[in-house]
């Protein structure tokens, strides 16, 4: 054990600092650090600027198009960028379609989705979840009947984060329903203007749309677009949802959260009431543990030891939790304007602090974190039952 | 950065393991713990004979130059076994001090403690103020007046380093032997069986000689903070006992025709508990990392975050621990209420949760605690 500091660690933080120097405008920082849903031009322009320099898909094979970064770089990187106001890049894109693509397609496939990902020219949604299979994914119903070359697909999804950006979707249907419910599930992708695909807007509790449902009503899907083998889907899935693990934390959208707390509270005189600060201060450091928490994840998934403890589940619990923990002491430290509805498109002459719209938007949001993702009590059982043994 | 145990380190922690297993197990401690010392000079001994009271001082001063990292990592061991001879206030605290200060002419008192011929103990207060005692000038030495409460470790010492306050605001460090007429040593036992005593000096004379620091103020503060951050280990030693110890009570314990673990609440009550050590855990390292480069506030600050969490994370682990065991919890013959005393003790060694979370909501208003 030992904890001097590395240089070359430094260096690429700088580098990376440097490239969104040159390359974010403040108008668009601006826009993605308020708290309001990203849009589709910012993330796909900014995807395209990543492309660029070779950015954009940093945790894919170098062969497909990734950067050969360690874990640490990402690490660096993603914190960088997030603390910088840089968009998003389609998440169901570049962390759950990527990897299933280039892991069990085709190399026609890989070849027609993979380099217009990388350069932002698909945005892909997700189609997992039904209304009545959320935790319980394996029980979903949506099916997909063979007919010659095609699929006719029907069966209704949701909570498609982002899905009225999208131009493809990915979807887990049934093609089986004889055996067990894990069995039987393949792994589509659906081009999203196809005849029978209804996007429809769910607003959430911060009165928004990012979410929708979608209802499939005989699509047409060819047999060409199935990635992997009929009937393996659960098991690409399950990889999939193992893969961003030593991210789940979300150390830098803490970092900006407590950022802007700090702000927030110094601004209103806050700081200098111990009983808020103190409240403030246990924050902190509850941040700190949750950063070297994901510290080690890393280092020990770089020494190939990433399954020693159930990282997973512990980054996801306590990420989300802090979250959450932020997101309302920011609404407190806004005082009466932290339940103001302020709109989306922003305006003139808004009530309150400029840095006030959105940040209750954000927390109203954010009560998704401990649900989605398998819920807080879903990671409690794996900790449970798959670490400690009961 | 690494946070792998080097193989030195590895043998290090295999050696304490080792003796806890064969020299204090549970029935061995309950018997130590039932005699008139509550502990043993012979272990100290063997502390000694095995390097570990030298682990963290430079190899110059007779030390095995581990550091604070490796003093954690004995510390987390020794709180592994509940383990009452104290490495923290014994040998980490006075080495680091003596250390500190002292240039050739502390080898004789340096070499004692590390041998263990000699027990010292400190007497410097709680966190970093020097207290109510006061070091005015006598002829050619000192007067040292006024007290020190719950200093920990203290009946069986040799030797005391104490600070005072002399009359120029300055931070004095002394060396006052017991017996130095004047001093008063009442003893007490603490709750986790541990010894500790309130030190009276009532016109104690020092002579010149053992005034080892003029102001010590800077050494000081390091040397609380080292063993703020080896509390912390020690408590995550304890930590780990108790959740184990907790986690096989429920693979075992049968109601209802069933494994007790079996039960979803207490499935996720293990969970909490997990999920709190893995977090105090991390903080700890984090406040390691700092004793190693950073200095001043900034490294007090991690310490006292590491404390705050340390602490409260203790409180839940120990709290559902006893709980889970149910009735058997608050017995003595439960291990697993050793563990929730002995961490009720260290919650509140070099400053409470709450004494750290203050300092650090006063921290917060500089500018450059923002992220």
């Amino acid at each position: 054990m030992d904890f001097t500091p590395d240089p070359s660690a430094e260096a690429f933080r700088q580098e990376v600092r440097a490239f969104l120097r040159e390359h974010l405008p403040a108008d668009v920082a601006e826009r993605n650090l308020s708290g309001f849903h990203p849009t589709k031009e910012d993330e796909l322009w900014w995807t395209r600027k990543l492309y660029d320099r070779g950015w954009s898909a940093p945790s894919w094979p170098v062969e497909r198009g990734g950067t050969g970064w360690s874990p640490w770089q990402r690490f660096i990187f993603e914190e960088e960028c997030f603390l910088a106001g840089a968009p998003p890049t389609c998440a169901a894109g570049f962390s759950l379609l990527g990897p299933v693509l280039y892991t069990y397609g085709t190399e026609a496939q890989c070849e027609r989705f993979l380099e217009p990902t990388r350069r932002g020219e698909i945005f892909w949604g997700q189609l997992f979840s039904e209304p009545n299979a959320g935790s319980d994914l394996a029980s979903l119903k949506t099916t997909a009947v063979r007919d010659g070359d095609e699929y006719v697909v029907n069966g209704q999804k949701t909570w498609t984060t982002e899905g009225h950006y999208a131009d493809w979707l990915f979807c887990l249907v049934r093609t089986d329903a004889s055996g067990k419910p894990q069995r039987g599930i393949s792994f589509l992708i659906i081009d999203a203007r196809s005849p029978g695909v209804t996007i429809r807007p769910i607003i959430s509790i911060d009165g928004a749309h990012s979410l929708n449902e979608t209802f499939l009503d005989n699509v047409r899907v060819p047999v060409a677009n199935r990635i992997g083998e009929e009937n393996r889907g659960w098991s690409y899935a399950k990889l999939l949802l193992e893969h961003e693990r030593a991210f789940s934390a979300e150390v830098p959208r803490n970092k900006r959260l407590f950022s802007q707390l700090c702000r927030i509270a110094g601004d209103a005189g806050l700081l200098d009431d111990p009983v808020f600060a103190g409240r403030v201060a246990e924050a902190q450091a509850e941040l700190q543990a949750l950063e070297w928490l994901t510290l080690r994840a890393l280092a020990d998934m770089e020494r190939g030891d990433g399954g020693s403890k159930p990282y997973g589940s512990l980054l996801k619990v306590r990420g989300s939790e802090l979250i959450q923990k932020l997101g309302a002491l920011i609404v407190e430290a806004l005082g009466d304007y932290g339940l103001v509805q302020y709109p989306e498109s922003g305006g003139e002459a808004l009530p309150g602090p400029a840095i006030a719209p959105g940040k209750t938007a954000d927390f109203l949001y954010r009560r998704a974190v401990t649900i989605y993702g398998g819920t807080n009590e879903i990671q409690r059982n794996l900790i449970a039952r798959g670490f400690l043994g009961l | 950065m690494n946070f792998e145990l080097s193989e030195d380190q590895s043998m290090l922690q295999d050696s304490v393991r080792r003796w806890v297993e064969t020299e204090y197990h549970f029935e061995a401690r309950q018997s130590l713990l039932a005699g008139h010392d509550g502990w043993s000079r012979e272990h100290w001994q063997a502390f000694a004979e095995m390097g570990w009271l030298a682990v963290s001082l430079p190899v110059e001063r007779g030390g095995l130059g581990g550091g604070v990292i490796d003093a954690a990592i004995l510390a987390e061991e020794l709180g592994r076994g509940l383990v009452m001879e104290s490495y923290t206030a014994n040998a980490l605290l006075p080495a680091t001090l003596l250390d500190a200060v002292s240039g050739e002419d502390g080898e004789a008192d340096l070499a004692s403690l590390l041998e263990g011929t000699a027990i010292w103990a400190t007497a410097i207060g709680d966190a970093r103020d020097a207290g109510a005692l006061i070091a005015e000038r006598e002829g050619a030495g000192y007067r040292l007046s006024g007290r020190r409460t719950m200093v920990a470790a203290a009946p069986q010492a040799d030797h005391y380093l104490v600070t005072a306050r002399s009359g120029d605001g300055a931070v004095s460090l002394f060396r006052v032997d017991s017996g130095t007429g004047g001093l008063g040593v009442l003893p007490y036992r603490l709750v986790d069986g541990g010894l500790a005593a309130d030190l009276v000096f009532d016109g104690v004379v020092v002579p010149e000689e053992c005034r080892l620091a003029a102001d010590c103020r800077a050494a000081l503060g390091a040397a609380i903070d080292a063993a703020t951050v080896a509390t912390c280990a020690e408590m995550l030693g304890v930590m780990e006992q108790a959740l184990w110890m907790t986690r096989d009570h429920l693979q075992t314990r049968k109601q209802f025709g069933v494994a007790i673990g079996s039960f979803q609440a207490l499935q996720h009550r293990m969970a909490d508990m997990y999920m709190a050590l893995e977090q105090a855990r991390a903080i700890t390292l984090r406040a390691l990392a700092a004793m190693q480069h950073d200095a001043g506030d900034d490294r007090a600050d991690a310490v006292s975050a590491a404390k705050l969490l340390v602490s409260r994370s203790a409180e839940q682990v120990a709290a559902q621990a006893v709980q889970l065991h149910g009735g058997m919890g608050v017995t003595d013959e439960s291990p697993v209420s050793h563990c929730f005393r002995r961490l009720l003790v260290l919650r509140s060694l070099h400053g409470t949760a709450a004494v750290h979370q203050s300092r650090l909501a006063r921290r917060l208003g500089r500018p450059d605690e923002r992220g």
